[in-house]
C-alpha cells in the first residue's frame, strides 16, 4: 500500500491532533479531516484547555498518567518556544482548593505538572470555606489559538480539511482505507455507543486581565482559568443534558460562586456564556476495530470518549490513535500480499 | 493645624492618607494639602511595573524589612474588598533566577508559598541554574495613584500643582508640618549627597499571555541589572536596567537592545509581542530610606519637616510601612504640640 488513505472524522482537539500524530508516524499517508464542525464551533472551543486531569474510572490510571505526560511534555516545550503565543499555549499557576481533605491528597498526575505541593496556612486563610489545598503550576490551551495552530501544522503537511457531515462511516470506505472516529459526543449517533453520555458544562468567558492565577474548587464545579484574554468561569456538570442553550439561572450562580472565591471578579466585564456537551465515558474509547458489511472490510480506529480531559490527554491519546492506525496499515498490507500469492 | 505633603508618588499619597485616617478625627483644624508639580500618570511611581518585592538582601535594616511586611500584610488584607480592581491590586505568582545558589532573602516569609524551584522548572529557563517561586502582590501605580486621589479628595485633601522651591516657602504661609515625599529631587529642598538616582529604562509589550512575573539576578551585577519581565493587567514591562548616578530620563537606544534582547532570550514568545511604548525613571536611591523628623527654628516658631524619602526600586513594597510611621511621627508632633491632649479653650 504505497499511500494510505486516512479520513479523521471529526475537528475538535482529538480529530485535529490525531491527525497530526499520523503525518508524524506515517508520513507515507494521506490524511484528510472531515467534520461538519470546526474551530471556533467545536465544543473545544468551548473547554478552557486547562490540563488537570480527569481520571476516568474505568481507564486504568497508569495508562492515564502516560497520556498526560506525553501531553504535558508536548505542550511544555511550544510553551518555551517562539510559538508560544500563536499557539495559545501559557504557564498558569494557581491553586486547587477543597472544603474538606480530599482522600488521596496527592492525584496521580501531581509529580507531571510543576511544583505541586500543598498550599499553606497562610495561603488557605483567602479561601475561608475550603480547608485543604494544593498548589501547582500547569498549562492552559486557549481555543481558537490552539485549534488555529494545530489546523495550520495540518496544512504544513498537506493534510486537507473539509467541512462535510459524516452520518454513516460506511460512506467513507470507497474513497479512504483506514477511517479514525475523533467524533466526540458524535460518536453516540454515528456508532451508535450507548456508553458515551453528555455531561452539559456552561461557561463564562469573561475579561478580567488582572486575574493571572487560576482557583479550582476540588469539587470541579467551580473554576475561573484566566486564559490569553478571556478568564474561563465554570461551570456546570449536568449528566445526560444535550442542550446547548445557555440558562441565565446557571449564569448567575456560576458568576457568583466565582466571585466567592475570587471577590474581585465582581468587577469583569464583557460576559460571554458559552455551552458544550462533554462527551463522557467511563473509559476513553481508543481502540481499533474492523467493520464488516457485505463482504467489505473497513478498518477504523476509535478516538473518543475524553468527557472532562480532553485537553488533558489528548496528544497521549492522539499518539496511541496514531499507533492503531500503523496496525491497520500493517494489516492491510499483510493482507494486500497474501492476497497476491 | 496646616499639615503640606510635598510629592504627589505613592509615597506622598499614602503618607497623607495615613495621616488623615488617624488624626482627622482627634484634630479637628487638621488641614491636609498636596504639593506636587508631577502629578499621576507622570511620576515615578506610575513607571514603576509595581511587583511587590525587596531587594535581595536588608543588608540588616530590619526596619526597612518590617515595613515592607506591614506594606504586603496591609495589601493582602486589602485583596478581598471590592476596591482591590480599582486600586490595581492582585496577587501573581513567579520566578526569581540565580546563576549560583542564593540565600535565601529577608522577604521569604512575607511572601505565600516561597520554594526553590524544581529542576523542570528550571529547564524554562537555560543559563540559570537556582532560584525561587512564590505568590506575591501586583499594586499598579496608575491605578493605585488615582485610587488614593480620590480617597483623599473624598476627605477634603487639597492638590495644589506647582514645584515647591524650599520648605521656607510652605512655612512662611502658615503652614505647620511639612512631609518632604520629593522622592529623586529631595535635593533641591535640602541637599542629601546619599540620595542619588538608580536609572532605570523599561520597554512595555502586549504579552497577555504570559502570567509570572520572571526577575533574573546577576549577584555581581547589582540588582536590576538583569532582565526582569513583569505583566501587568494592560502591558507586560520588560527591565533590566540599574545605572546608579545616571539623571537621564531620556531613553537610550543601547539600553532598550539590552533590554529587548535579553528579556527575549529568556522568554522566546516575547519576539513576537508588539512595542506600545518604552519609558525612563530615576529610582530615588540611598543607602537607607530618610524617614525621621527634623525641627528647623523659624524666629519664634518652631516648624516640623518630616522626611520619608530615598525608597529605590523599593517604593511600593515600603509605602505603607514607611506612612504609618511617618503617621507615628506625625503623632508625636502633635503630642509635643499638646494638640492631642485636650480640645482649643480659653487660656486664663
Amino acid at each position: 500500500m504505497a499511500s494510505p488513505k486516512v479520513a479523521v472524522v471529526g475537528a475538535g482537539v482529538i480529530g485535529l491532533s490525531t491527525a497530526l500524530c499520523i503525518t508524524e508516524t506515517c508520513p507515507s499517508c494521506s490524511v484528510t479531516v472531515l467534520s461538519d464542525q470546526f474551530s471556533p464551533n467545536t465544543t473545544s472551543d468551548v473547554a478552557a484547555g486547562m490540563l488537570i486531569p480527569h481520571t476516568y474510572p474505568d481507564t486504568p490510571i497508569h495508562r492515564q498518567k502516560q497520556w498526560f505526560k506525553e501531553t504535558f511534555t508536548f505542550l511544555f516545550a511550544i510553551s518555551n518556544s517562539a510559538e508560544a503565543s500563536e499557539a495559545g499555549i501559557h504557564l498558569v499557576s494557581g491553586w486547587q482548593v477543597f472544603r474538606s481533605t480530599p482522600k488521596e491528597e496527592l492525584p496521580f498526575w501531581s509529580d507531571i505538572v510543576l511544583g505541586f505541593r500543598a498550599m499553606s496556612e497562610a495561603e488557605l486563610l483567602k479561601f475561608p470555606q475550603h480547608r485543604f489545598g494544593q498548589a501547582f503550576t500547569t498549562l492552559k490551551c486557549d481555543c481558537p489559538p490552539y485549534m488555529l495552530w494545530l489546523e495550520k501544522r495540518l496544512k504544513a503537511t498537506g493534510t486537507q480539511m473539509y467541512t462535510r457531515k459524516v452520518a454513516d462511516l460506511w460512506e467513507l470506505h470507497s474513497e479512504y482505507d483506514i477511517v479514525v472516529n475523533c467524533t466526540g459526543m458524535g460518536a453516540h449517533q454515528l456508532v451508535g455507543d450507548k456508553q458515551l453520555f453528555p455531561v452539559r458544562g456552561q461557561v463564562l468567558k469573561v475579561h478580567a486581565p488582572w486575574v493571572k492565577q487560576f482557583i479550582r474548587d476540588g469539587d470541579g464545579l467551580t473554576y475561573i482559568y484566566p486564559g490569553t484574554h478571556r478568564v474561563t468561569l465554570g461551570g456546570t456538570r449536568e449528566k445526560g443534558s444535550w442542550s446547548l442553550s445557555p440558562d441565565p439561572g446557571a449564569t448567575r450562580d456560576i458568576f457568583d460562586r466565582c466571585c466567592s472565591l475570587e471577590p474581585s471578579l465582581q468587577g469583569a466585564q464583557a460576559i460571554e456564556v458559552k455551552v458544550g456537551l462533554r462527551p463522557s465515558r467511563q473509559c476513553v474509547r481508543v481502540q481499533r476495530e474492523v467493520l464488516s458489511q457485505g463482504g467489505v472490510k473497513l478498518p477504523v480506529v476509535h478516538n473518543y470518549g475524553h468527557g472532562a480531559g480532553g485537553f488533558s490527554v489528548h496528544r497521549g491519546t492522539a499518539k496511541e490513535a496514531a499507533h492503531l492506525v500503523g496496525e491497520c496499515i500493517s494489516a492491510l498490507q499483510g493482507s494486500s500480499s497474501r492476497a497476491k500469492l | 493645624m496646616r499639615v503640606a505633603v510635598i510629592g504627589a508618588g505613592v509615597i506622598g499619597l499614602s503618607s497623607a492618607l495615613c495621616i488623615h485616617e488617624q488624626f482627622h478625627g482627634l484634630v479637628p483644624s487638621l488641614e491636609l494639602e498636596v504639593y506636587a508639580d508631577r502629578f499621576t500618570p507622570h511620576t515615578t511611581s506610575d513607571g514603576a511595573a509595581g511587583l511587590w518585592q525587596p531587594y535581595l538582601s536588608d543588608h540588616g535594616n530590619l526596619q526597612e524589612t518590617l515595613w515592607n511586611k506591614e506594606t504586603f500584610d496591609y495589601l493582602l488584607g486589602h485583596m478581598h474588598s471590592p476596591a482591590s480592581k480599582e486600586m490595581g491590586l492582585y496577587l501573581i505568582s513567579g520566578y526569581n533566577l540565580f546563576t549560583e545558589p542564593a540565600p535565601d532573602p529577608s522577604w521569604k516569609n512575607i511572601v505565600l508559598g516561597f520554594r526553590n524551584l524544581t529542576p523542570k522548572e528550571l529547564e524554562l529557563f537555560p543559563g540559570y541554574s537556582y532560584g525561587w517561586f512564590n505568590t506575591a502582590l501586583m499594586l499598579e501605580g496608575r491605578s493605585y495613584l488615582p485610587w488614593l486621589t480620590n480617597r483623599l479628595t473624598q476627605r477634603g485633601v487639597k492638590f495644589f500643582h506647582k514645584k515647591v522651591e524650599s520648605f521656607q516657602e510652605l512655612f512662611s504661609q502658615g503652614v505647620d508640618v511639612v512631609l518632604n515625599c520629593s522622592g529623586m529631587r529631595s535635593g533641591d529642598l535640602q541637599p542629601d549627597p546619599e540620595l542619588q538616582p538608580g536609572r532605570g529604562q523599561i520597554i512595555k509589550v502586549l504579552a497577555p499571555w504570559v502570567k509570572h512575573f520572571i526577575i533574573t539576578h546577576d549577584l555581581k551585577s547589582g540588582i536590576y541589572n538583569s532582565p526582569y519581565i513583569i505583566p501587568g493587567s494592560e502591558f507586560t514591562v520588560l527591565g533590566g536596567i540599574y545605572q546608579h548616578g545616571n539623571w537621564s530620563e531620556e531613553n537610550s537606544a543601547k539600553d532598550h537592545k539590552s533590554v529587548w534582547d535579553s528579556c527575549c532570550r529568556l522568554l522566546p514568545a516575547l519576539q513576537k509581542a508588539k512595542i506600545v511604548d518604552e519609558w525612563s525613571g530615576l529610582r530615588p536611591a540611598r543607602p537607607s530610606v530618610r524617614l525621621e523628623r527634623e525641627s528647623i527654628r523659624l524666629g519664634n516658631r518652631q516648624a516640623e519637616v518630616i522626611h520619608n524619602y530615598g525608597h529605590g526600586g523599593f517604593g511600593i513594597t515600603i509605602h505603607w510601612g514607611c506612612a504609618m510611621a511617618a503617621a507615628r511621627l506625625f503623632g508625636n508632633i502633635l503630642q509635643e504640640k499638646k494638640q492631642l491632649a485636650t480640645p482649643p479653650g480659653p487660656r486664663l
